[in-house]
């Protein structure tokens, strides 16, 4: 039984590695997976391909960006991710097996494959990183087999694999040269070792010489990071461990005892868990799944992410404010939630690729179909690698079809034709461009032609929100949303004077109740001016009346009073009118 | 040796042979749906082969006889209309002042169509340029991807990069600005943190700081003397806005612009107070042919954003003296726009002096993203103005420029879907008339028009291919060294 065990414990290893791999992408962090596929647009084109083969790193970026297409069907994508994670360790334990390591060393070949998975939790390092990882390692291996050929014809081969692989895998490339060279020098071949190095230093320049590209970037990798700010220090670490470790485990001795595998295991997996639950997870991961949660409408979830949010953002909060609009809740529960000011509904727009795709969904659903789409291709051309993306290009053409623009809907849905995931959908819309009644026809469509805009034109300005809200409403009095955005822009900006004038047209909104924010707002105000309640021309519930009126008397008496900071006196909408103003 | 030879020549027949050619053709009474629309354009002798695609739907393979009348003959099939470069030039410099007749068949469902013949008039108006300088970027708003300025011979489809963003990451590049298409003086612009306005003047290449705080703004829509001595320049504080209705996009207005002249040998800039108005907004500034006069754009400030469709330039003159640099004293409107409730911008007048080309729409100084938007002609010597019917379209049709022997215009349209600009060109003949214009040609126009998601910008013609070093130039721009500039006012 022991035996078998010490016979099967590295299978079993690798499978655990594998399998946890695949877990860890699906589960926690799937959102990440969705962000990565929301940023690139794979087609099957042969422009796209050659677009990539044509830049040092392109076919590592194909292979990278084919399989990244996946994620969309979030199981597979954590398989292919978890293959190219798994490949990454297997082919780095062959290679120590090649130099002669002892099979119980087995767990270190974990740890380059650990590091990567680190490192990929910086969302902007890309799986190219992982696929020139492995390609070179394969070249290693190849290198290996032949290195002690006869011959004349192993160098010159070598050095022109070093170069091609330079073009395809990019700057992991190097990982190989320096492996190479490593192992000439110890076979006293200096020249053949000079020979490794000068080919890749040779391919960076050449490729500086064809391409429209500052040497930096040529030498650290165009897309193995989404910013073209250089490579982090870590991912070049990676690739000087990869291309001394073969040579380090080799040459650690034999280690003899039936735990001594065992131990070894537990502790880099020990220790590969415990960086993973550090690196993963923090704000940044926080709004990625805020934007992967509006992406799948699962609204319930943003509501109960936002209960429990440590850090609100402005993006957060119009997630869960959006969110809680969508579920029909924002006017009855606004102040239930932490609020930061009108930027909690509809944030100021920043040169970024992420916070302004959900604030073009807020206008999306508002209907500023234009505005929208400024947002959305604004997020598109943020993209640092300038990919395009099949998430955004999909909104896009939703608002060219609302705005009856055929011609640049049917040029975005020719691409997405070309795709794997979206190609259905793209032939659905195509078929309805140019089909008004299909198009009227259809709930989202349609809706979004009936609530935007219609006849009286003017320029947005986000300075004047409550206008173009108010415009908007007017527009089309359906629009609840309108109405909800518009009176909620003006309480958090603690307006009580236009929070009066607007808040009259409710009555053509449809409401069955006045929202329980408003009522809050309403009693405080009738408050300020009359002593007796009984004659207010508001329905509003007992329930809203004493929350209010306690509110304000335990204000009264003691604004520092604890009880003001818990619920339910910190969700009255008095608490963000009064006492929030009194700590800014 | 022979004997390979004539295996060879059997080979290419037997493979010529296996090729299908039309027969058994049915007629259809009808001109071919081809992309792009090609049918009745003007083309000049020299210009690369005029491919075109079907876009009558699914077919399996199209065929063409192009017949001369001047003589001469050729034909393509494929999937697409590819012509042979060489022979197509032969074929075109022999019909030079005559036509190109066109007969598409299309295989379809195992059955050939023939279509009515079309022609292409082939100018007696070679364009003298080698080809032309434009700017490729995605339509957008405030953030820019990948873009640059780029070349293209006129004779070939070959592109090369003047500059592109990767060579300076974040930054935005415009306005590439030869003198009379000489691209011995250009200028452009650079946005970004390490914005900058290069000049190139006289072999030597500058670049200037992008913001000059007495100007209180940048350098942008420049235009060379015809000496290539001096070069105006507006300064705009522009902003833009989103329009709420369908049918509009996107409102790019100036909440303040000056007119300037900068002369590079001596690093000054020239200020006239008549060209910095506090209650006008002056820009676009150009040169006459003979150096004598500087046409700008004005228009009376309105507030924005009440005001913003009220805001409607007419196209003026001011005297200018290219031996002391000074302008003139008084500002004469040559072209009243305003009283035609319309706005004109982007003037451009013809090298040979008889016209002036500008852009109509109902209000602004941005007309790129009006659907109105068309190109007008303005002639010097009858003073009278008429829009460019037969170059004009119903979607926005802007920004154009004379090519050296002003035979020829390019402009950007965006007649191919609403949206994506593409580039134009079309003749003037020496009456004046103005033909159907021709959509830059590619070797596969439709696979390459729908798969790029560039606008094309600021088009010229260059007489000669630019030399320029892109990478030398995102070090310099990424340097963040620039050349101090002087400012002084003119009398």
């Amino acid at each position: 039984m022991q035996q078998a065990f010490a016979k099967y414990l590295p299978a079993l290893l690798t499978a655990i590695f594998g399998v946890s791999a695949v877990l860890f992408w699906v589960f926690p962090h799937i959102s990440l997976l969705l962000y990565q596929e929301q940023y690139q647009l794979f087609v099957f084109t042969t422009g796209y391909f050659v677009e990539r083969i044509v830049l040092p790193g392109g076919l590592a970026d194909y292979v990278a960006e084919f399989c990244t297409q996946f994620n969309y069907v979030y199981v597979v994508g954590a398989m292919l991710v978890a293959a190219w994670l798994t490949g990454l360790q297997l082919l780095v334990w062959q290679l120590c097996r090649r130099h002669g390591a002892a099979a119980v060393w087995y767990p270190l070949s974990f740890v380059p494959a650990l590091l990567v998975w680190c490192a990929m939790s910086d969302e902007n390092v890309m799986l190219s990183f992982v696929v020139a990882l492995d390609l070179n390692l394969l070249l290693m291996l190849a290198w290996r087999r032949v290195a002690d050929a006869r011959g004349p014809w192993p160098m010159p081969c070598c050095v022109a694999a070093i170069v091609l692989a330079y073009w395809l895998t990019g700057p992991a490339a190097m990982a190989l040269a320096a492996y190479v060279a490593v192992g000439e020098l110890k076979r006293r071949r200096p020249m053949a070792a000079v020979a490794a190095v000068l080919a890749v230093a040779t391919a960076v320049l050449l490729s500086y010489r064809l391409l429209h590209y500052p040497l930096a970037r040529l030498v650290v990798g165009l897309n193995y990071y989404r910013y073209p700010v250089g490579m982090p220090a870590f991912m070049c670490l990676m690739l000087m461990l990869l291309a001394m470790m073969p040579w380090l485990v080799a040459a650690l001795p034999q280690w003899r005892g039936r735990i001594a595998m065992p131990l070894l295991a537990v502790l880099t997996f020990a220790a590969g868990c415990g960086s993973l639950s550090v690196l993963y997870g923090g704000l940044r991961h926080d709004l990625i799944e805020y934007d992967y949660l509006v992406r799948t409408h699962n609204w319930d979830a943003i509501v109960a992410k936002g209960k429990t949010q440590p850090d609100p953002t402005p993006m957060s909060v119009s997630c869960v404010n959006l969110a809680l609009s969508r579920k029909g809740m924002l006017a009855d529960c606004l102040f239930d939630f932490y609020q930061n000011g009108a930027e909690g509904l509809l944030p100021t727009f920043t040169r970024d690729m992420l916070s302004p795709v959900s604030t073009a969904e807020i206008f999306y659903y508002l209907g500023f179909v234009n505005d929208s789409e400024r947002y959305m291709f604004e997020a598109q051309q943020a993209v640092p690698n300038f990919r395009l993306s099949a998430r955004l290009t999909k909104r896009i053409v939703d608002c060219e079809i609302v705005n009856g623009n055929y011609g640049v809907a049917r040029k975005h849905l020719q691409q997405l034709r070309n795709s794997l995931f979206y190609s259905d959908w793209a032939e659905s819309r195509l078929a309805m461009l140019g089909n008004e009644q299909a198009i009227d026809a259809h709930p989202e469509y349609g809706r979004l032609r009936r609530i935007r805009q219609q006849k009286t034109d003017f320029l947005f300005s986000d300075s004047e929100m409550d206008q173009m809200l108010g415009l908007l409403f007017a527009g089309n009095m359906d629009n609840r949303m309108a109405y909800e955005y518009l009176m909620c822009h003006v309480l958090l900006r603690r307006d009580l004077e236009k929070f009066g004038q607007y808040y009259p047209l409710g009555q053509y909104a449809g409401y069955d109740h006045i929202p329980r924010a408003f009522q809050q707002v309403l009693v405080g105000q009738w408050l300020r001016e009359y002593s007796d309640l009984s004659s207010m021309p508001y329905s509003v519930s007992a329930a809203n009346v004493s929350s209010t009126v306690e509110f304000i008397r335990t204000y009264m008496a003691d604004r520092r009073s604890p009880s003001l900071q818990r619920p339910p006196l910190s969700t009255n909408a008095w608490h963000y009118l009064l006492a929030e103003s009194d700590t800014n | 040796m022979n004997r390979l030879v004539m295996t060879a020549c059997a080979f290419a027949l037997a493979l010529a042979s296996c090729a299908p050619r039309p027969h058994s053709a049915r007629k259809a009474s009808t001109l071919p749906p081809i992309y792009p629309d090609y049918v009745g354009v003007t083309i000049p002798d020299g210009i690369a082969p005029m491919n075109f695609d079907f876009a009558g739907g699914p077919c399996d393979r199209v065929h063409v006889d192009v017949v001369g009348s001047k003589g001469g003959f050729m034909s393509a099939s494929g999937t697409d209309i590819d012509f042979d470069a060489s022979e197509w030039h032969r074929l075109t410099h022999r019909n030079a002042g005559g036509r190109l007749t066109f007969t598409l068949s299309v295989l379809a469902g195992g059955q050939w169509t023939e279509y009515d013949s079309f022609d292409m008039i082939v100018s007696a108006d070679a364009i003298g340029d080698w080809g032309l300088t434009y700017r490729r970027i995605p339509p957008g708003y405030e953030v820019y991807g990948k873009m640059g300025i780029y070349q293209r011979c006129l004779s070939t489809f070959d592109e090369y990069v003047l500059i592109e963003n990767t060579c300076a990451t974040g930054h935005c590049v415009n306005c590439h600005t030869a003198a009379r298409t000489n691209p011995d003086h250009f200028t452009f612009h650079v946005r970004g943190e390490h914005g900058a306005t290069f000049v190139r003047h006289d072999g030597r290449d500058e670049w200037l700081a992008a913001r000059n705080d007495t100007l209180g703004g940048s350098m942008v829509y420049p235009y060379w003397h015809p000496s290539g001595s001096f070069c105006a320049y507006s300064t705009n504080r522009t902003n833009q806005s989103f329009h709420a209705i369908r049918t509009e996009r996107i409102e790019v207005f100036d909440q303040a612009s000056d007119v300037f002249v900068y002369r590079p040998a001596t690093r000054q800039i020239i200020l006239s107070p008549l060209l910095a108005t506090a209650d006008h907004y002056e820009t676009y500034p150009v040169f006459s042919p003979d150096g004598a006069t500087l046409y700008f754009c004005a228009a009376e400030a309105r507030p924005i954003p009440d005001g913003y469709q009220d805001i409607r330039y007419n196209i003026c003159r001011i005297g200018f003296d290219a031996a002391t640099g000074t302008f003139g004293t008084a500002v004469d409107t040559i072209f009243n726009a305003r009283a035609m409730g319309m706005s004109a911008t982007h003037p451009r007048p013809s090298y040979d002096g008889r016209y002036i080309m500008f852009t109509m729409s109902r209000y602004g100084c941005f007309p790129i993203w009006h659907r109105e938007a068309d190109n007008w002609l303005l002639d010097l010597q009858t003073g009278q103005a008429r829009p460019l019917d037969a170059a004009n379209s119903p979607e926005t049709d802007s920004w154009h420029n004379w090519s050296s022997d002003s035979r020829w215009f390019v402009f950007t349209s965006r007649r191919d879907d609403g949206l994506y600009t593409r580039l134009y060109i079309a003749s003037v003949d020496a009456n004046g008339l103005v033909t159907k214009p021709f959509m830059l040609p590619q070797r596969h126009p439709a696979k390459y028009y729908s798969e790029l998601f560039d606008s094309y910008n600021t088009p010229d013609f260059t007489a000669r291919r630019v030399d320029f070093d892109d990478r030398s130039a995102g070090r310099r721009i990424m340097g963040g060294e620039r050349v101090p500039v002087e400012v002084i006012h003119s009398r």
